[in-house]
Order: structure tokens, then C-alpha cells, then sequence
């Protein structure tokens, strides 16, 4: 069951913009969220409710908008601009357009009426044709229809409609509402072909890029990074700029890897990146031209696909130091998709009695860790695969010594991959990031796990054993031969899960 | 119901003549009444002369009640000869049982003087004469906010000239029993008196044209109140989930809502002050004016200024002045030309003693209307203009009404006809009450009436008894003249609070 959600900031945002051509700036003031995402994705329902002041938020940023609005009426409403006195039909053309983006379908009688309503209580008060109309626009974005993503209750399964559908395909693929090419189509969506087509318009649309990044960052755990999450001691050119080149270079990667047919294969094992002038003085290549950015081939005996990507080892990585925990994490629950749990309350003031050698490298804080039988059951489960990493230091760069001088093993063995209870699993040799990412590669839990990830971002929601079948078609996509990420997205809306509804 | 006028006009300057009396040390008030930034309290005095015109007994005519309790509702008359008092019941207190218990420490013979001059001051006359100032003076030095304003003034509140006798001027009194600050007769000269120094100023400011930002701040309240709306509605179609989320956000919106609800309109700048035009009046031409027969139209006039008075400011001490004792026709209250009084001697038929006119109860009555009907219209002006919190004037102004007698058939200082308006926060037990307490002097009422406005006052005027008032005990008194029983030279002048 899909519930119903509030956008999430970053939806509104990109909504704002389809819904008024670009023309007006989304308000900073938007509520963000609350507690902790579940799936890790941050479209979640619990995620996005909104606290005891969210609703003066909501109002403040209707506001920010709506102050914008009549410096844009011109251009947004030409019938405004051609008469003296554009009266109540011009109000109706509005709402025609931007009325029906808002609502993401046609509005209703009493919708409109509502609408209208504010657009005369505006004049009554003496407000001209432009301010009543920023009225209306204070209004619209207040509303539920507007701020929700929602749906029908269905009862038994039903077939969404073509405008449910449209704001499923355009929620999924470019965060926003519908375009108004989408629209247009959604009274026929409930056909296939319709749907693929609509859908891989999207995806190829360069709004879906912004949706594609938060996919992989909100999976893999990437952060956008700033300067203040890195020890400027350690890392004073760490600065702003920086810090956004190193998350340009992420993105560029993930995005590229779903429109140049990247594969899972690919995404774990390309040595791919994307550099602009700080980029290439991190990896220590010629710069391209200031201001543009490049893709080069890394060295493929240290750099290994989106893991090994700078923003992603960085984020997973402490200010100062990696974490071979945070990275072992990633591998087992995020790729894998293992339950290992959370980790106790006092993991940390555990961790801190533990008496450890002088400089110690990774591996001897790992195995004082695994040493103590309330830690063994995770860690021993996670350290091996960060401590493959070890050779990337807090900020993804390469190394192959400690800061003392003690070089770095990375070899290790992956412990029970695949296993769950009344399976054993096995285990996975390896001497470098290299070679257990070409092993992980071809695992087919990995396939299984990264669909598993995709209908997680889709819905919103963990799946259930009710949402198998969905996974597996998905899964099929990407263990497909040739099989695209790309293909796999888009297989993620011909599945029932995306075309019906259940509330049973 | 509120008359809303945009205020147009203002104070400037000290302007006019302010009262030519000395400001004796010994009157001025140890401190003024707080100031505060709420509209100023005012006093407004109402007197007429004869108390309830007929005599005590059976010919009572004016209590609306044996006993304390409520008046009756609005538009029922509370007495025969408070009638026209009857769509203000609710505005209204009337007292019974007080009495004028210095007058008696007078040595004055029984008459009109000595009730006069100890009436409205509480201060052992020496005989006939006067010697301490009257409430609205105490109370107006308290009142008022600067030298600028007029003191106390007392307005005629019917045509017939003043004939400069004692009785006539002796009622309302500055320090030590100076005469008060009486008015001109003449309405037009009373207008030009009171509002020279209120000029006509440049008409304020527009209000700033509302930014867009005002107005979506002004509609936020409205607004939020239809989002909520709408999320009723919209929820309707969706999961028992779902409308417990939304449900959420609709009772956040609620609490949201409470905060940005319309505020009350903003109050005017100032009180509604609107100073009567002298071409409004008509020209005030002795003596064509005599026997009252254009005293509708007069009275009408003098309560106007007097309201502007205190709306703009001139004064926050009013009184309006029923006197023409001997000789008001009342010609408004009978059918045309069959007034009994105004061919004959109004004084003498109160009193029943030969005069060749009416001196019967109903048509006493039925003339003692006349201050009834304009102690109504009195209220209902003040009660129509606006204050400058928007209030009405009347929430800020206590009126008193007072006569010099209790009972005008024979000079009884007793059982006064006092009836208390206005300034309603003033009154712990509420209006629209008819009250009738222990004896209580008309000290005791005017002591009262400054803790009203803001005074601790246990006491006004002469204290102590009548013999310690007068400072022996071998002195002339006339008990007759008051209650049975009560009047000896032991008596004391302040018997303690009222019951409002």
C-alpha cells in the first residue's frame, strides 16, 4: 500500500519550478523532516509528516512564493498582461493551467470555486488583479492536493487511474509533479505502451537527474559534503568549492551510469570519473579547461565503480580518519541487504574500553573489536568488507600506509555472503577492493538487493513478501544480459505494484 | 450602536480661557488619578433642582423599587417618573436612602439655599453660604491631564436665564464655595467658548496602501481556515492511513490558525471629536426663550457640546445644570399650549402651596419627565461616540444625577433621587440595578464616586459628626427636614460604602 506523503523538500523544490516554468524561487522556508528515514529514502511518509510548526512553515513558504508571483504574471498568465481588467475568466485560465499542474489532474467545481473564492475575498479587500492572484497562488499551495502525494483508498486492487499514474512515473523519475506533456497523456496511461513511453521520456529528460543522484546517494549513504564535515587540519584545502566539485563528480558518475547503459557490473566495477579542476588535482590528472568537467579512466588496479567514487568514500569516512565500519556497513546492509540491526546504545562507550596497540592499523582495531563477544556478531561481519577500503583515506584519497608509517593490508575474507537462517552462505576471498567488488559483482544477491533498493525509492516504503514478484521483475532487468540500470527503472513501472493499488 | 467618525480634528495649544478660579493648595489633590494609556475617565454631572418633586409618602413616584434588585428590562418604564429612562435600564444604577446629612449642620432655616450649598459639597455651609468647592471640582482638578483643559464646566441644560441669585449659582462651587465655572447661557457663545482651541487640522494621513506582504499577513487567518477546510473534504476519498495523517496536519493548521485569527479593527487615533457647528444652533434670543418653550431644542444642543466637550478633550468634567427653578414651563412634556406651568410658578406648585398651577402628583410627574427624557438622551450620546480605544464614551464617563432636595414638596433632605450612568467596569455588582442599602450620605455617594474614578477616598467633604463638624455643640438644626429618627447632633456625615 502506498500511503499518502508529503512532498519532500526536495520535491517541492523541483515542483515549484515545473509548476511555474522556472519562473518563481522555491521557498527556503519549506519544513524539512523529522526522526529517521526507515528505507533511507527520503520520500518516506513518517519521514515528512510535519511537526507542531509545520503548518506556519507551510503558510511562510506559500508566502515566499506568492510574493514572487506578480512580477511573473506577465509572462505566466499572458491574459493578465492584455487586458486593464482581466477579471474572473483569466482567473479561470489560471487555475486551467496551474490549477491542474498543482492538483497534478483537473480541478473539481468545488475546488475552483474554492479558489475563485480567495481571488474575490482579495478584491473585496482593494487588492489589484495581481496581488488577488498571488492570494490564490498562498491559497493553492497550502492545500493538500497540492502538498501531498496521494491516492484513492482502493479496498481490493484496483487499476490507478491515468492521473494517479502520472503522479507515480513523474514522482518516480523526476521528483516533481507532472509536466504538462504528462498530463496531456495521463488520460491514457493505463496503457502499457503509453506508460513505458511517458516513462522513458522522463528518464531521459534532464530533470530526472536530480531524482537519479538522490536515488544513489540516499542508497549508497552519500552525503552532499561541506567543508565543515572534514577536519580542515587535515584537510584544509577542503573548502567550499571543493567540497561541491567532489559532489558534482559523484553525481555525474551515478547519472551517467543510467543514460550510457551502465550496468550493476558497471556501476561496481567502472573506473569512471568526472573532474573539473579540483577533481583532477585529487586524482592528480591534467585539469580540463576551467569551468569543465571531464571523464577519465582511473587507475583499475585501486578504483572500483560508484564505491570508490571520492564523495562516497569520504562520506563514509570520519572527519579526520575512514571508517572501515561505516564502509563494511554499506557493503553488507546497502548492497547486500542484510538485517544486521542497529547497533547497541553503548557500541560506542564499549568501543572505548577496549584497550588498543600503539598506531594501530585498521585490522588491529577490527580484530580488538571482533574480540569481544557482544561486538563479534555484526563486526565480524562488516569489518572485513570496510578494511578493504582501507587504502582511501577520510577524503577518498588513495594511500597504502597509515599516517605512521605501517602499510595497509586490504585483503580479507567476506564472511557468510548469502546467508540467512537455514542457509550457511559463503564466504569471499579477496586481496584487495578490487577483487571482492568483482566478486560482489557477480553475486546474485547484489542484483537482488539493488532491485530491492529501487522499489524501496519507488514506493517509499520497505517491501513486504507481498512485493516479491515486483522485486524479482526488476531484479530480472538487471541480471538480464545486457541488463541497464536504466532497463531496471523502467521495469519498476510495469510491474502491478506500480499500476494498481491495494489497501488489503 | 457606535458612531464611527474619523477623527478630523485635534487639540492644539492651551486656547480658550481656562477657569479664573485659584487653585487652593488645600482642593488639589495629593495625587492625581493614575494616568494611564487607556481613554481618560470623565465625570459628568447631571442636577435638577426639587428632588422628586412630590412629597414622601404615598405620592412616591420615582424609585423603581422597594428593595435592591435588578430594573426592569430595557423599554419597561422602572418608575412613572423615571419613563423615559426606560431603554437605558441596563446603562443605569438608582439608589435610594441617601441623604444630605451636612445641610443639617448648616443653621440655615429650612429652604432652598443651605440644601443647595451643601448638596453637590458636602461642606458645612455657614448658613446660606457655600464654603467648600462641589465634586466635580474635586474631581476635575483629579481628572484632568493639564492646565490646558477647562475645569469642571457647568452647562445650562435649559433656556431660562440665571438670575444670579444665590440658590441659582450656589450649587455647583469652586475652592472654599467660589462660584463654579457656569457656562454662557447663549448655546452659540457656549460652542465658541468650549472648542476655539480645538481646530480643524489637516485631515490625517491616508493609511499606508497595503503591501502585498500586509495583505497576505491580513489573509493568513482566512487562509489557513480554508486549508483546513479543504483537508476535511480532501481526506474523504483516502485510507483510515492517510486520514490520520492528514487529520494531523489539519489540527497543526487549527492550532496555526489561532495564532493569525483577524484582529479586532484598530482603534481610531482618537476619541470621535466633532465639535457642534454654531450655525447648527438657533440663535439664542431672549426672551423668546422664556418659559421653556425651546428648551427641546436647547437641551439637545447643550448636551451635544457638552459630549464634544469631552470627546475632544476640552474638559473631562462636565456637568449639565437643570436649574430654572422658579419658572420652566415644560412645554415639551403636554400637548401644546396645555402646559399648567407655564403660565404659573413651578417652584410654588411643587411645593403645593397655593399656586394657581397644577401642583397635582401626576402632572408633576409628568413634567419631572423632561430632565428623564434628556438624562436619557445624554446617555445614549455618550453611548453613540466613539472613545479613543474604540470603547464608547460612555464606558469612560460616570454620570451622577443629583438634585438640591430629596423631596421638593418640603425642602427634605432626605431620600435623594440619585441616579449613576457609565464608566460600567467601575460597577463590581453591574448595572441595571436598583439599590436600596443602609442610610448612606451624600458624602458617602461622592466618596465613592472618586474611588470610582480611580480615588482611595473614604470620606468627602466635612467628617465626623454634625457637632464636630461645626465645631460645638450648641448650634441650630433641623431635624424635620431630614429621615425620621436619624437627624441629632451625634450624627455622623459618612455612614460608609454603597452597594455597588
Amino acid at each position: 500500500m502506498t500511503q499518502a506523503r508529503r512532498l519532500s523538500a526536495l520535491e517541492y523544490q523541483n515542483s515549484i519550478a515545473v509548476l511555474f516554468d522556472g519562473r518563481l524561487t522555491p521557498s527556503a522556508q519549506y519544513p524539512g523532516t523529522v526522526g529517521k528515514s526507515v528505507t533511507g529514502f527520503s520520500t518516506e511518509p513518517a519521514y515528512n509528516d510535519i511537526g507542531a510548526g509545520g503548518a506556519e512553515q507551510l503558510m511562510f513558504a506559500a508566502e515566499d512564493v506568492a510574493l514572487q508571483l506578480p512580477a511573473a504574471l506577465p509572462q505566466l498568465l499572458p491574459c493578465a498582461a492584455s487586458t486593464s481588467t482581466p477579471g474572473e475568466p483569466c482567473v479561470n485560465s489560471f487555475l486551467d493551467v496551474y490549477g491542474t499542474r498543482a492538483y497534478r489532474r483537473p480541478l473539481s467545481a468545488a475546488e475552483r470555486a474554492e479558489l475563485l473564492d480567495e481571488y474575490r475575498a482579495a478584491g473585496t479587500s482593494g487588492a489589484s488583479f495581481a496581488e488577488s492572484m498571488a492570494m490564490v497562488v498562498d491559497h493553492l499551495l497550502q492545500m493538500p492536493q497540492f502538498l501531498y502525494f496521494s491516492e484513492r483508498a482502493a479496498g481490493a486492487q484496483r487499476t490507478l487511474d491515468g492521473y494517479e499514474l502520472a503522479s507515480r512515473l513523474s514522482f518516480m523519475l523526476t521528483g516533481a509533479i507532472p509536466d504538462d506533456a504528462l498530463l496531456a497523456a495521463a488520460p491514457n496511461l493505463t496503457d502499457p505502451a503509453t506508460l513505458t513511453a511517458q516513462a522513458t521520456r522522463l528518464l531521459a529528460s534532464p530533470r530526472a537527474n536530480t531524482t537519479l543522484a538522490r536515488f544513489f546517494r540516499e542508497w549508497t549513504g552519500t552525503a552532499r559534503l561541506a567543508p565543515a564535515d572534514k577536519d580542515q587540519g587535515v584537510f584544509p584545502f577542503f573548502n567550499a568549492a571543493y567540497a561541491q566539485s567532489m559532489n558534482d563528480s559523484f553525481d555525474r558518475f551515478v547519472i551517467d551510469q543510467v543514460r550510457n547503459q551502465g550496468t550493476l557490473r558497471t556501476l561496481l566495477r567502472s573506473t569512471d570519473a568526472f573532474v573539473d579542476s579540483n577533481m583532477a588535482s585529487f586524482f592528480g590528472v591534467t585539469p580540463p579547461a576551467a569551468g569543465q568537467w571531464a571523464k577519465i579512466a582511473l587507475d583499475g588496479s585501486r578504483y572500483s565503480g560508484v564505491v570508490t567514487q571520492p564523495g562516497m568514500l569520504a562520506s563514509l569516512s570520519h572527519s579526520s580518519e575512514p571508517s572501515f565500519v561505516f564502509r563494511g556497513k554499506f557493503i553488507r546492509k546497502q548492497l547486500l541487504c542484510e538485517d544486521l540491526g542497529m547497533p547497541p546504545a553503548n557500541a560506542q562507550a564499549t568501543f572505548n574500553t577496549i584497550p588498543l596497540p600503539p598506531d594501530p592499523t585498521g585490522k588491529d582495531i577490527s580484530a580488538a573489536v571482533v574480540a569481544r563477544a557482544e561486538c563479534s556478531g555484526c563486526h565480524r561481519l562488516l569489518n572485513p568488507a570496510g578494511l578493504a577500503f582501507e587504502q582511501f583515506d577520510a577524503l577518498g584519497r588513495w594511500r597504502t600506509t597509515y599516517p605512521a608509517g605501517k602499510s595497509i593490508d586490504p585483503s580479507g575474507v567476506l564472511p557468510a555472503v548469502g546467508s540467512k537462517p537455514g542457509v550457511a552462505g559463503h564466504d569471499l576471498t579477496f586481496n584487495d577492493q578490487i577483487s571482492m567488488m568483482e566478486q560482489l559483482a557477480a553475486e546474485p544477491q547484489v542484483a537482488t538487493c539493488v532491485a530491492t533498493q529501487v522499489f524501496r525509492f519507488t514506493f517509499s516504503r520497505m517491501d513486504t513478501v507481498s512485493d516479491v514478484c515486483a522485486i524479482q521483475e526488476i531484479g530480472d532487468a538487471l541480471r538480464a544480459s545486457g541488463g541497464t540500470l536504466s532497463s531496471a527503472i523502467l521495469a519498476t513501472t510495469g510491474t502491478d505494484a506500480f499500476t494498481t493499488r491495494s489497501d488489503q | 450602536m457606535t458612531q464611527r467618525i474619523d477623527r478630523r480634528r485635534f487639540l492644539v495649544g492651551s486656547g480658550g480661557a481656562l477657569l479664573a478660579l485659584p487653585m487652593l493648595e488645600a482642593f488639589a489633590p495629593r495625587t492625581a488619578f493614575a494616568q494611564t494609556a487607556a481613554p481618560p475617565k470623565r465625570l459628568v454631572v447631571v442636577f435638577h433642582p426639587h428632588g422628586r418633586v412630590v412629597g414622601p409618602g404615598s405620592n412616591e413616584n420615582w424609585a423603581p423599587r422597594t428593595t435592591t434588585g435588578a430594573l426592569p428590562p430595557v423599554g419597561t418604564a422602572p418608575s412613572s417618573a423615571l419613563a423615559a429612562l426606560a431603554p437605558i435600564n441596563n446603562e443605569i444604577v438608582t439608589l435610594s436612602n441617601i441623604d444630605n446629612i451636612v445641610r443639617h449642620a448648616s443653621g440655615d432655616i429650612d429652604g432652598h439655599a443651605s440644601a443647595s450649598a451643601s448638596c453637590m459639597t458636602c461642606v458645612v455651609p455657614a448658613g446660606q453660604t457655600p464654603k467648600g468647592p462641589s465634586i466635580d471640582y474635586v474631581a476635575g482638578l483629579r481628572l484632568r491631564a493639564s492646565t490646558a483643559q477647562k475645569m469642571a464646566i457647568v452647562i445650562p441644560g435649559q433656556a431660562a436665564p440665571f438670575a444670579n441669585s444665590v440658590t441659582e449659582n450656589n450649587v455647583f462651587l469652586g475652592p472654599g464655595g467660589s462660584p463654579g465655572n457656569y457656562q454662557n447661557i447663549n448655546p452659540a457663545q457656549l460652542i465658541r467658548d468650549l472648542f476655539s482651541s480645538v481646530v480643524v487640522g489637516p485631515p490625517p494621513p491616508p493609511p499606508p496602501t497595503p503591501t502585498l506582504r500586509d495583505r497576505l499577513s491580513a489573509r493568513r487567518g482566512s487562509i489557513l481556515d480554508a486549508v483546513a477546510k479543504g483537508f476535511t473534504s480532501f481526506r474523504a476519498g483516502l485510507s483510515s492511513t492517510d486520514q490520520a495523517r492528514l487529520d494531523q496536519h489539519a489540527q497543526f493548521i487549527r492550532d496555526t490558525e489561532l495564532r493569525y485569527q483577524a484582529p479586532p479593527p484598530p482603534p481610531p487615533a482618537a476619541s470621535s471629536c466633532a465639535p457642534p457647528s454654531t450655525s447648527s444652533v438657533p440663535n439664542y434670543d431672549w426672551p423668546s426663550f422664556r418659559k421653556g418653550e425651546h428648551d427641546d431644542v436647547f437641551a439637545q444642543t447643550q448636551i451635544e457640546s457638552l459630549v464634544q466637550a469631552l470627546a475632544c478633550d476640552v474638559t473631562r468634567t462636565a456637568s449639565l445644570f437643570f436649574w430654572a427653578g422658579g419658572d420652566p414651563g415644560f412645554v415639551t412634556e403636554f400637548a401644546p399650549g396645555t402646559s399648567p406651568y407655564i403660565a404659573g410658578n413651578w417652584h410654588a406648585s411643587v411645593h403645593g402651596d397655593g399656586s394657581p398651577n397644577d401642583p397635582s402628583p401626576a402632572s408633576l410627574t409628568k413634567a419631572f419627565g423632561f430632565y428623564a427624557k434628556y438624562f436619557t438622551k445624554l446617555i445614549q450620546r455618550l453611548a453613540a461616540v466613539q472613545d479613543t480605544d474604540g470603547s464608547r464614551l460612555l464606558d469612560n464617563t460616570l454620570v451622577v444625577w443629583v438634585s438640591d432636595l430629596g423631596y421638593g414638596s418640603g425642602h427634605y433632605c432626605w431620600n435623594y433621587p440619585v441616579v449613576l450612568a457609565g464608566l460600567k467596569s467601575a460597577f463590581s455588582k453591574g448595572q441595571g440595578r436598583h439599590v436600596v442599602g443602609q442610610v448612606n450620605s451624600l458624602g458617602d455617594l461622592y466618596a465613592q464616586v472618586l474611588r470610582m474614578l480611580g480615588g482611595n477616598d473614604t470620606s468627602f467633604g466635612s467628617t465626623g459628626t454634625l457637632s464636630s463638624a461645626v465645631g460645638t455643640s450648641s448650634f441650630n438644626f433641623y431635624p424635620q427636614m431630614g429621615r425620621s429618627g436619624l437627624i441629632n447632633k451625634d450624627t455622623p456625615l459618612h455612614f460608609g460604602p454603597l452597594d455597588l
